[in-house]
């Protein structure tokens, strides 16, 4: 006798999506208009969900432990040269995209199944029916990331809007972007909680940045242009290249209550070669030295603060070191350069 | 023999679609959320009517239900593999009608733990499978099918269509012939009326 799914009633619909593995449910709602709005109507969560963005292939990942950043795959999207059509099906996703693709169930390296789909082009329509395809199935988490290759910048109006990002990571440590994609890119995506960049952006930042932590593995020059449009909280840079007139700057801005208000701290280490003379940095302003019965001698910076990587806490006593008051709220903050390294940590009331 | 007293000992009678009736025990009875709702505090005179299943069906659902009586209460869904050896032979015994009937049964009555495992059964069924595999496990029709059905759909339309077009032409017909008799009437009437007036002038 057929097991005709559509034949049961509503609640054993629902209970058998639900005891499905996500990846086949979207499979499920590719099947057919009916199992589309039954896997809509079961309304199954899912936890936070990363979206993958490269040229050639994207994934769309949920979170499954966030603490050690751990992830599962449901969707996986690959262009291929030439698609074979043998098993190869019109498929039909979103409001304009249909085209021919191959689409499996797939084991990945880790034992876990998930939905692979091969088509000869990834373009803006499959990309935005396929966001809005998954938006539709499943009630998303009010936090997801959104990891993007910088090559993708360049197209950037074309592409979705992803809802809920709040975790940016743009790929691409060799490569090198324009800070106005950058800024289009980023303008799209406010109120972040983390934006890490890896490729080197070339041009000056005109619009303020307000994620709460900033990474950049190449900040060069840029770096300077981001931390004066800063508005967040944390920032952890390498490769910087910056002058001691501009630090300068910045702790009087700081000092002075003309920005920074939300500012905790900052890691960085320089280029090569490329050291900071700390008395230059602290010229004409109003410092302090190190003073235990003030505050303590290490400061600490959590792993999550550092986007997963470890610090030990920070020395902020010897002679490389100097503390500086804020003038509106009398906040001390202890700044310190040495080879290759310049930190500035602002201290709370309770340490 | 059906009270509203609850205990254990307590047999209710149960009636299946052929009319036949047997007994269940409280506690396993006491496993369905509807039976709950319905019958729990009120009790029941006479046999309980689930008279949608036949008894096959539910005899297999109320075995499950007696089994399962000094189970811990049930917490969500269990993992097949967590199964026991008679779980397992309980679901293997059956054959695809018969399981079919027992999801729509166990969903009717209600009983939360057998109708989750059911389900994931099927889930289970669908694991791994491409798309085209999929509609092959649930019975949905192809797009050839589909295509196909539109086909005959839309021809039986158009010959309905056909038939209500030709309805209404010989219903405009029928009009016109019933106006036609009772014109001739009144017009024969009027000749034969002329007729005899002409007639008794003459005379």
């Amino acid at each position: 006798m057929p097991l005709k799914f559509l034949s049961f009633p509503n609640l054993i619909q629902e209970y058998i999506l639900k005891n499905m593995e996500l990846c086949e449910v979207f499979m499920m709602s590719l099947v057919s208009k009916k199992t589309k709005y039954c896997s809509i109507r079961a309304r199954i969560k899912i936890p936070k969900i990363l979206f993958n963005i490269r040229k050639k292939a994207q994934s769309i990942r949920i979170g499954i432990d966030e603490k050690k950043m751990k992830t599962k795959t449901i969707i996986r999207l690959w262009e291929v040269r030439k698609l074979k059509t043998r098993r190869a099906v019109r498929i039909k996703i979103g409001d304009d995209f249909e085209d021919l693709a191959k689409i499996r169930s797939q084991e990945s390296q880790t034992n876990e199944q998930l939905c692979l789909i091969k088509v000869e082009c990834i373009d803006e329509t499959l990309m935005k029916g396929l966001y809005d395809h998954f938006k539709s199935l499943f009630c998303e988490s009010k936090s997801n990331s959104l990891w993007m290759e910088t090559s993708m910048l360049f197209s950037i109006e074309k592409l979705p809007i992803y809802e809920n990002v709040d975790k940016i990571f743009l790929t691409g440590e060799s490569e090198s972007a324009d800070a106005k994609d950058f800024e289009s890119f980023i303008t799209r995506y406010p109120n972040l909680d983390s934006l890490r960049i890896q490729p080197e952006i070339i041009g000056e930042l005109d619009v303020v940045i307000d994620a709460q932590k900033v990474r950049l593995t190449n900040a060069g020059k840029f770096g300077t242009s981001l931390l004066e449009k800063f508005d967040g909280r944390h920032l952890l840079f390498s490769k910087w290249i910056v002058e001691e007139k501009q630090l300068n700057e910045f702790i009087k801005k700081w000092m002075k209550g003309e920005g920074y208000h939300n500012l905790e701290t900052i890691q960085a280490t320089l280029i090569l070669n490329w050291n900071i003379r700390m008395d230059d940095v602290v010229n004409e302003l109003e410092t302090e030295r190190f003073d235990r019965t003030k505050r303590p001698e290490h400061f600490n910076i959590d792993n999550e603060t550092l986007f997963g990587f470890y610090s030990p806490p920070v020395s902020f006593a010897g002679n490389d070191t100097y503390d500086v008051i804020r003038e509106s709220d009398g906040k001390r903050a202890s700044v310190r350069a040495s080879t290759n390294s310049f930190w500035f940590a602002v201290w709370n009331a309770g340490f | 023999m059906t009270s509203p007293a609850s205990s254990s000992e307590v047999k209710y009678l149960i009636e299946s679609s052929e009319g036949n009736t047997f007994d269940v025990s409280g506690a396993a009875l006491r496993q369905s959320n509807t039976f709950n709702a319905m019958f729990l505090n009120i009790g029941a005179d006479g046999p309980i009517p689930f008279t949608d299943y036949n008894e096959a069906t539910l005899k297999k659902v109320f075995e499950y239900c007696e089994h399962s009586v000094n189970e811990e209460n049930y917490s969500g869904p269990k993992h097949q593999d967590d199964l026991s050896k008679w779980d397992l032979n309980f679901f293997n015994e059956m054959d695809q009608k018969m399981f079919i009937d027992v999801i729509n049964a166990s969903n009717f009555l209600d009983i939360e733990r057998l109708t989750s495992y059911c389900c994931e059964r099927i889930a289970r069924m669908l694991r791994g499978k491409n798309t085209q595999e999929m509609i092959k496990v649930i019975t949905l029709p192809t797009a050839e099918e589909l295509e196909a059905k539109q086909k005959v759909e839309e021809k039986k339309a158009a010959a309905a269509k056909k038939v209500a077009e030709k309805a209404a032409e010989t219903a405009e017909k029928t009009e016109t012939l019933e106006e036609l008799p009772v014109q001739q009437l009144v017009q024969t009437t009027r000749n034969k009326l002329t007729r005899k007036y002409l007639s008794f002038s003459n005379e």
